[in-house]
């Protein structure tokens, strides 16, 4: 066998082959549709050829397509800093590979605390709701709320809450600082453009959302911050923010009876924090971080998959106790929708740990191993 | 033990699953540089297994990346690749160790069973 130089399966230069050629180029091409851009760009044509070759030789191989599904399914997971390693996009050069595959990881790390923190918070503001308006209603000296899972959700999720947000504004100064430092440095413009257009798209995004979280804070259902177990401003600014998680979606009629304004802002903030999160990804994804800043992103991202597991365990014992199986109590019972956000975070916990387990993994392993 | 990790470390150990598919390649790209097709088929006579496309396709990329082989010029839109220097030393240290276990296992085998 000669390197480099065996002939494939393929037409020998009948118009039946021709024929054949053709279909197999389209069945190749629909297979390629499984791979994500990047790495179509990378080994798209080459890998295209070997398909060609195969189909020719077994035109019927649903193991095939399994396999290249599965294989592009891995790719893309891999593109996300999921698993895998990084494509080797220039070949000779491990560790711009490696660099690339860690952004990719802290980028979903990223996006996935971002979700998290946004279902969360949601959860956690109908929680807050039901500790006040509780502990309004209840005689002084008696336990608020009675049940001791609504109790330990409702104190344990606000100092999470707080925690996760600290761990944010960790996590995004150095994110920023580099950012702004890239910048001010003289470079090429066209750098500097990639990186100020999700900059100024973030600054923009998170203006509007506090600007109109702000005007609707004082629709607030709680008490007025009476009884909060957080300072009462904060409980209606994120109350406002993540409104759009509700049940009233399944109920048009009663959505209609909304004011217009905070109806608009239901269908307005959704998609100012999917801007938010998304420029956030990008700018990370974009930055380039240094080994040691990345080291600290990947260390926070631990400690917030730590936070946002203890967070996850207080919302799964409330549905166990106070979910819509159960018996449920005044103020407290959760709906279809909190099983619907738990699955959320439980899945969004799930991504962010991983992409924190992979940046770690490609930061500790030598520019050339990733694994 | 700690020799026994620092030579996985050195082999193929972070492949998990593909490590399989990761010796074949580099046992073929051993003989010279090939593209995937002539891969697929020179696997399949030495071996008696047919990679699937993308199971190839994910192992090239994980060793490419790793720098155990390198990309060449594509000819005819079909690239080839050949093995490095670090590709090598990593196929030396995996076979060593397979030859161990079946070095083992075919000294026992015949103290406690006899010769085929």
């Amino acid at each position: 066998m000669s390197p480099a130089g065996d002939g494939a399966a393929g037409p020998s230069g009948g118009p039946a082959d021709a024929d054949a050629e053709a279909v197999a180029r389209l069945r190749a091409a629909r297979l390629l549709v499984w791979y994500p851009r990047p790495w179509r760009e990378r080994y798209g044509e080459e890998f295209t050829e070997l398909l060609v070759s195969d189909i020719t030789e077994r035109p019927g191989s649903l193991g095939r397509t399994l396999d290249v599904a599965k294989g592009g399914l891995l790719a893309r997971l891999a593109g996300a800093g999921l698993t895998g390693a990084g494509l080797a996009v220039h070949p000779g050069d491990p560790a711009a590979a490696r660099g690339r595959h860690v952004a990719a990881s802290l980028g979903t790390l990223a996006a996935a605390s971002g979700v998290f923190l946004i279902v969360g918070a949601a959860q956690w503001s109908q929680l807050l709701i039901g500790w006040v308006w509780a502990a309004r209603r209840q005689p002084s000296g008696t336990a608020v709320p009675a049940l001791a899972a609504d109790r330990n959700a409702t104190l344990g999720t606000s100092a999470a809450i707080i925690a996760l947000l600290a761990l944010g504004v960790l996590a995004a100064l150095p994110v920023l600082a580099t950012v702004a430092a890239r910048l001010a440095a003289r470079g090429p413009v066209a750098q500097r453009i990639r990186l100020a257009v999700p900059a100024v798209t973030l600054i923009a995004a998170l203006t509007a959302l506090v600007t109109g979280g702000r005007s609707l804070e004082n629709n607030w259902i709680g008490t007025g911050g009476l009884h909060s177990p957080v300072p009462g401003g904060l409980a209606a600014f994120i109350w406002a923010v993540t409104l759009f998680v509700s049940a009233y979606w399944a109920h048009p009629g009663v959505l209609a009876a909304f004011p217009g304004t905070e109806l608009a802002w239901m269908e307005l903030s959704p998609l100012l924090l999917a801007v938010a999160v998304a420029s956030a990804v990008i700018l990370v994804r974009r930055t380039g971080l240094s080994p040691r800043l990345a080291r600290f992103e990947a260390r926070l991202g631990l400690a917030c998959c730590a936070v946002m597991t203890a967070f996850f365990a207080l919302c799964a014992a409330w549905l166990a106790t106070d979910g819509p199986l159960a018996g449920g109590t005044p103020l407290f019972h959760a709906g279809w929708i909190n099983v619907v956000s738990t699955a959320v975070l439980a899945l969004t916990l799930t991504a962010a740990a991983v992409a924190a387990r992979t940046a770690r993994r490609a930061l500790a392993s030598p520019p050339g191993c990733l694994k | 033990m700690a020799d026994r990790d620092a030579a996985d470390d050195a082999g193929l150990a972070g492949f998990g699953r593909y490590a399989g598919p990761a010796t074949l390649i580099l046992s073929s790209l051993a003989e010279g540089a090939k593209h995937g097709y002539a891969l697929t088929k020179d696997v399949e006579e030495f071996a008696g297994v047919r990679l699937a496309p993308g199971t190839l396709y994910e192992a090239l990329a994980r060793l490419e990346s790793r720098g155990m082989i390198e990309a060449l010029e594509a000819e005819d839109r079909r690239r080839p690749y050949r093995l490095t220097a670090a590709g090598a030393a990593a196929l030396r240290v995996h076979l060593a160790a397979q030859r161990r276990v079946t070095d083992t296992g075919l000294r026992r085998l015949a103290a406690n069973w006899g010769s085929a």
